[in-house]
């Protein structure tokens, strides 16, 4: 039997990128695939907890990174885990196979594409098949809620990842019609109402923390 | 200018004096954090610092002097190895931690959503140290660099890859470009 392990990028275990890992494993799953998630800051945490991941990824067939954007880049603890594999020289299995999901708060995908390029790199260095990597954008919207509450957004997303693992089980690299799927298109044209939208949301929180100026500046001399 | 380095080579880099020299030369006032050394956690994306002690991490480590010095800067230069065609993780430890430096609203510039800065827009400069100065892993770098630049709203940016190759006046010259572009 296949095994794939996903990995959890999110410093915040049961956010978005841990959702999306579920909604991987279930797909997985029904294919025959044996999976298991782990979070990286499990592993950051807990050098025993970072030697089982490590067995677990020198058996596995499939190991897919599911992450967000930090700073238009990967978390810091995903670099470190990166870093570690790579010094660490672990083990292979033939024709494994690498893949990413990467998610942020802005609806352009294209902001992970430096995400994309580094986990490429590291499949490579790895000597992993590079299958190929999904973004997704608007995930804050999404707010670390379970697929299956998610309505007609949530069935697009599942969709979409029962495309990615067919692709997988079938040793093809990520068709880009999952990408396709993926995507939410927000028109130009709803950027102000959707800014003015998310910054209502963001000053009705701090109002609710007892917080009436945003913009105070600590650190000024 | 007042220029904040923020070093994640894993040892003292040569490059780093000649950089320093080169900033001195132009007159810049210069701290420099070399961040293997600090003791700095990894950010947990909580969002205190946006909307519950606005413009203050409530994880309190190193990073105190480091949002001080930023905060007062006209200047933020990354130096560091390239490591999968992007930032060490050494470096990126504490850029994870420049959420702080952001207001927890969003604008719309040209075809993007951004989150304005807390202390005024700063320039940046990006310097990578790698085995070549060309290929993949240095095409993604400049990417990166250039998507921070759009990003933190920089007003000018400059990145560039140092290899051993370069000669020591090459380096320089590189340098005094780089410092040319940001200021200009």
């Amino acid at each position: 039997m296949r095994s794939m392990i996903l990995l959890n990028g999110s410093p915040r275990r049961e956010k978005t990128s841990f959702r999306f890992s579920q909604a991987i494993q279930k797909q997985a799953e029904a294919c025959g695939v044996e999976t298991e998630i782990y979070h990286i800051i499990d592993a950051f945490e807990s050098s025993l907890r970072m030697d089982e991941v490590i067995g677990k990824i020198e058996e596995a067939d499939y190991l897919g990174l599911v992450t967000p954007l930090y700073v238009d880049y990967l978390p810091y603890p995903v670099l470190w885990f990166m870093e570690e594999c790579i010094k660490r020289e672990i083990r292979v299995k033939s024709g494994a196979k690498f893949f990413a999901i990467a998610q942020c708060g802005f609806p352009d995908v294209r902001l992970l594409d430096p995400i994309m390029g580094a986990c490429e790199i590291f499949a490579k260095k790895m000597k992993r098949e590079w299958v190929g990597g999904i973004g997704y954008g608007g995930g804050a919207i999404l707010d670390g809620i379970p697929m299956e509450e998610l309505g007609k957004r949530g069935e697009l997303i599942t969709h979409a990842f029962s495309m990615m693992v067919e692709d997988l089980v079938n040793d093809q690299k990520i068709r880009e019609d999952v990408q396709v799927e993926m995507t939410v298109r927000i028109p130009r044209i709803l950027y102000r109402p959707l800014a003015f939208y998310l910054n209502h949301r963001s000053k009705q929180i701090a109002r609710k923390n007892g917080v009436h100026d945003l913009w105070t500046q600590p650190y000024i001399d | 200018m007042r220029a904040v380095i923020l070093d994640g080579h894993s040892g003292k880099n040569h490059l780093e004096e000649i950089l320093l020299e080169e900033l001195h030369n132009q007159n810049w006032k210069v701290e420099s954090f070399f961040l293997p050394d600090m003791q700095i956690l990894p950010c947990r994306s909580c969002g205190s610092c946006g909307t519950k002690t606005p413009g203050t991490c409530i994880l309190k480590d190193e990073m105190e002097p480091i949002f001080h010095a930023l905060a007062n800067c006209d200047v933020m230069i990354f130096f560091t190895p390239i490591q999968f065609g992007g930032y060490s993780a050494s470096l990126k430890k504490a850029v994870d931690r420049l959420m702080t430096m952001g207001l927890p609203l969003y604008r719309v510039k040209g075809d993007h959503l951004l989150h304005p800065t807390r202390y005024g827009n700063k320039r940046l400069m990006g310097l990578g140290t790698y085995q070549h100065c060309d290929g993949e892993e240095v095409v993604n770098f400049n990417l990166l660099v250039e998507r921070n630049a759009l990003n933190m709203i920089s007003p000018a940016y400059s990145h560039r890859v140092f290899c051993p190759k370069l000669e020591t006046h090459t380096i320089r010259t590189m340098i005094q470009e780089m410092v040319e572009e940001v200021t200009s």
